[in-house]
């Protein structure tokens, strides 16, 4: 390399240039660097995540494997669809699914709206009531609800001793207790949605309604529910997803009164070791979730109150 | 009933947040079709009183009057009021026309009547054109001009403006600035205004409030406020100032002679003096307020003034329009802005300053 | 309007009160002196979980727990900060793809998760065995590491780094001593997160157990489906207060409400 070059006043004239190997190598190292790091887990994510869902994927396409080899066909696709038992199952668990939307989003939305108007202090200690349950597992918040609702259990005997009823009321393993305890378990998550957009309203905006004449509950209607819309989706979509696929709470809470599609799918794939059928199972659930979803989306996107999406 | 020249009345409200003294007896009145700026720093009460006025905010004492109205438990969405907000608040899900058409729908006004409305409206702030934008697609100009039409379009009875131009650039902010001035006088709505600005509202009202700690400092209109200042907050408040100390030697009706530390002496004209009491006595530790403007400066032998001190520069800034020369005068540090400066002229120069004895403000320490 | 005003408040809290029942009503209800369980109890009495001591499987069950938890949190801290530290520090092709590859498992239920990788681990012969439950607690905890590591470096100065490093630091230093302490938190609260989302698992690991292996939450659900008993309130209850203190724990190094805010 050349030295650096002076002239007589001591100025610099000239730097030696950088011959381009030192500078590959450094480059060459850094992305050494940066591969170390994150190759292990991108390796553990690939081969133990990707690899089984493609391969469970490729598992559902195959109808029977006799000795001369497998039979790839959509078989299994087509006896789901045509079996009136597990079209039941879909069907339910859909209906379910959008109940406990529903209640989620009638009750959820009270606490938001409260978390949004109280003081950081009240709305930090409310987010952690609010979002503790959810790391708490579920099995014990489901026990909590056997607690309540079976027969004999306090929500009977309180019945009871208010002279309404002497028959339990029939809430576990039945549609009703299902919903009790999905709803349950993923208000949380509607909670925590909605609050996160009702907290990026400018709070100017409701005072600009007010002062053109809107009183609270035109305010309400007209600015604050349209502009809470993005956090409104966001959470429908979360726990219609969640329920869709739940497992724990529908077993525990619904029993065999209530085959629930993730039910169904345990079983046939631990009890009958019917894998094949069971991918494709999985991959039912997955696909009817993500297409209810996506026509939710596009819809609220493109409706009326596309704007606020921007 | 009889017809009131004032659109508002306030009398002696004041408002506590736990130990903060909000506004502390504040009395103002606001003169029908008037543009009424109340100036202070932050925290001074000028964006509390105004949403007192509005309706956002209780007052623990007092009362407030709005066309004769008493508006203790009128919530503020029966006050039938105009306001622009810091951050235009122009509701984004909704297009420009229907921004301006919400207040309309509220009032039940008939459908032809508010369109013919809106587009008035959009006319008088020069956005016809734009009805079908979202506020996104507008710049902050655009936007404000929006804000104010929607204010406007329902007729309201005050339009209140909360800092409307504070998020603005330096170039847009003056234009809109004559051009709220412009709408107001051609539209004759009465008009409070906040800023912090003083440029802002010593360039558009017709009367100033100066506040400060969440009293009033000083009601008057703009050459009130900038040639008489009353106390020595609202003086240093608006533009520049410079400062001296001394003491009291005599006094008469008419002027005030003032014997400054190192021994010179100075004339004030007695209706000069600021402060509570507005007076003082001979023997009294005073301070002396007078703005850069108003020192005359002259190459050294000459007189410009009765109060003429020698004086060295000892500092040149050459601003563009002026220059300002920053002298030692007396021990102390003064600014003096002059358009232009003498041939010759540099640091160290001995230089005669002088100044009227009227210019000059005087407050007992 | 003030109605509307308190009904929405009488709602919230119903709602609030909804959410926390089931976990307000199983503590007092494991101090019963009857021998079946419920809400309220009838007198008072600790036999339950002086019981609970002498059955072997949930004590068992419990240490399982513990360990998986730990181990979970600790290799999906190990990979999870790592990788996260590369993507937030190097340029890398498709970074934004990267990050939603990485983090996908959250998106994908458990109980097709638990299919996968039984199908998967059955020729692999890792089925129904200890790694294999690892394996899966790993792969659905470390998601959360990395965001969270991410989130951590999001704001990070790495002119700090350079600093460092023209003072004389070799790249280790500079990385203990420079960006370590400032993702402390985030690592932290990674580790906690997934001990308790790994400790509390249910679903995936039904799918990963074999006779014989136990968790906690396993017993739990196996109890209540075919030995209901005030036992099944005693153990839920250690749950609770075990996942309460760790929660509180997570609340004081980073704060609930952002962990969950900015992982939905």
């Amino acid at each position: 390399m050349e030295p650096v070059r002076y002239d007589d006043r001591q100025e610099i004239v000239s730097l030696p240039l950088q011959p381009a190997a030192a500078k590959k190598r450094r480059n060459w190292k850094k992305h050494l660097y940066a591969a170390l790091l994150l190759l292990p887990l991108l390796l553990f994510i690939i081969g133990f995540f990707v690899v089984p869902m493609l391969y469970i994927l490729y598992l559902s396409f195959i109808e029977t494997k006799g000795e001369a080899g497998a039979i790839y066909s959509i078989g299994n696709y087509v006896r789901f669809f045509t079996d009136p038992y597990y079209l039941h199952s879909l069907w339910l668990t859909i209906k379910v699914s959008l109940y406990t939307v529903i209640v989620s989003l009638l009750l959820g939305y009270p606490v938001a709206l409260t978390m949004a108007k109280c003081s950081p202090r009240v709305r930090g200690l409310l987010t952690l009531l609010v979002a503790s349950p959810l790391l708490i597992s579920i099995v014990v918040r489901n026990f909590g609800w056997y607690l309540l609702l079976l027969p004999n259990g306090t929500v009977h005997q309180l019945l009871e001793s208010l002279g309404i009823t002497q028959s339990p009321p029939k809430l576990l393993f039945s549609e009703t207790g299902v919903v009790i305890g999905l709803s349950n378990a993923y208000l949380p998550f509607m909670i925590l949605s909605i609050a996160t957009s009702l907290y990026n309203i400018d709070p100017s905006l409701e005072k600009a309604a007010a002062i053109l004449g809107a009183g609270p509950f035109r305010s309400f209607v007209s600015i604050t529910l349209p502009l809470s819309l993005p956090g409104i989706v966001s959470g429908i979509v979360l726990v219609f997803s969640m329920s869709m696929s739940a497992y724990v709470t529908p077993a525990l809470m619904g029993g065999a009164n209530v085959p629930m599609l993730p039910v169904v799918a345990y079983d046939q794939i631990i009890n009958l070791l019917r894998w094949t059928y069971g991918s494709a199972v999985s991959y039912v659930l997955l696909g009817i979730t993500l297409v209810i979803v996506t026509v939710f989306t596009r819809m609220m996107e493109r409706g009326r109150y596309r704007e606020v999406f921007r | 009933m009889q017809a009131l020249a004032n659109d508002v009345e306030i009398r002696g409200v004041s408002k506590r947040i736990g130990r903060n003294v909000i506004l502390d007896g504040i009395d103002l009145e606001v003169k029908q079709g008037e543009l009424l700026t109340l100036l202070g720093p932050s925290g001074c009460g000028k964006t509390s009183t105004l949403n007192v006025i509005a309706g956002f905010l209780d007052i623990d004492q007092g009362d407030v009057f709005i066309k004769g109205r008493r508006m203790t438990n009128v919530p503020a969405y029966k006050r039938g009021l105009g306001m622009v907000f810091q951050t235009y608040s122009l509701f984004p899900h909704m297009t420009v026309y229907e921004n301006l058409d919400f207040g309309l729908s509220l009032r039940k006004v008939a459908k032809d009547e508010k369109k013919r409305r809106i587009q008035t409206a959009l006319e008088l702030v020069k956005m016809t054109g734009l009805e079908n934008r979202y506020p996104r697609e507008l710049s902050g100009g655009q936007r404000q001009r929006v804000a104010i039409a929607r204010a406007l379009v329902v007729q309201p009875t005050l339009l209140l403006l909360d800092e409307p131009l504070s998020n603005l650039d330096a170039k847009l902010r003056h234009e809109l600035r004559a051009e709220i001035k412009r709408l107001q006088k051609e539209v004759g709505v009465t008009t409070i205004f906040v800023t912090h600005d003083q440029e802002e509202a010593l360039s558009m009202s017709d009367r100033i409030v100066v506040m400060n700690k969440g009293k009033i400092e000083q009601v008057g209109t703009p050459t009130e406020i900038y040639a008489h200042p009353r106390t020595e907050f609202v003086f240093q408040f608006i533009g520049k100032s410079n400062q001296l100390e001394g003491t009291v030697k005599s006094l008469d009706s008419r002027m005030i002679r003032v014997e400054l530390a190192d021994g010179g002496q100075v004339l004030v004209e007695a209706e000069n003096v600021m402060g509570a009491d507005r007076s003082c006595t001979a023997g009294d530790a005073v301070k002396l307020y007078i703005r850069p403007e108003k020192l005359a400066i002259q190459a050294a032998g000459e007189t410009p003034h009765n109060n003429s001190h020698a004086a060295t520069i000892v500092q040149m800034n050459y601003l563009g329009s002026a220059w300002e020369i920053e002298v030692s005068l007396l021990g102390k540090r003064m600014q003096v802005l002059r358009p232009s400066v003498e041939a010759g002229w540099t640091i160290g120069t001995e230089v005669m300053v002088g100044w009227n004895p009227s210019d000059m403000m005087i407050v007992k320490k | 309007m003030k109605v509307l005003g308190k009904l929405r408040a009488a709602i919230a809290f119903l709602s609030l009160v909804y959410i926390l029942i089931p976990l307000l009503v199983t503590i007092p209800a494991s101090f019963t002196s009857a021998s079946y369980p419920s809400f309220p109890p009838h007198g008072f009495s600790l036999q339950w979980y002086s019981k609970l001591l002498e059955r072997p499987e949930f004590v068992e069950a419990f240490w399982n727990s513990v360990q998986f938890a730990f181990l979970a949190a600790f290799f999906s801290v190990l990979l999870g900060t790592l990788g996260a530290i590369a993507i937030a520090k190097y340029d890398i092709p498709g970074k934004s793809y990267l990050v939603s590859l990485l983090t996908s498992p959250l998106t994908v239920p458990q109980l097709v998760l638990g299919i996968a990788l039984l199908v998967y681990f059955t020729p692999l012969l890792l089925a129904g065995t200890p790694t294999g439950l690892l394996i899966a607690h790993i792969v659905i905890c470390v998601p959360y590491v990395v965001r969270f590591v991410l989130t951590g470096l999001s704001g990070f100065d790495y002119t700090l780094e350079r600093a460092a490093a023209i003072l004389g630091a070799s790249p280790l230093t500079v990385f203990r001593r420079v960006t370590l302490p400032l993702i402390r938190p985030a690592i932290l609260s990674g580790a906690l997160f997934s001990f308790l989302t790994s400790f509390d698992n249910v679903t995936v690991s039904l799918f990963m157990i074999s006779p014989g292996m136990r968790t906690l939450p396993l017993e739990i659900f196996s109890n209540m489906q075919d030995a209901y008993s005030p036992i099944v309130a005693s153990v839920s209850s250690v749950v609770i207060i075990i996942s309460v203190v760790l929660i509180l724990l997570l609340e004081k190094i980073h704060g609930i409400g952002r962990l969950l805010g900015s992982s939905h």
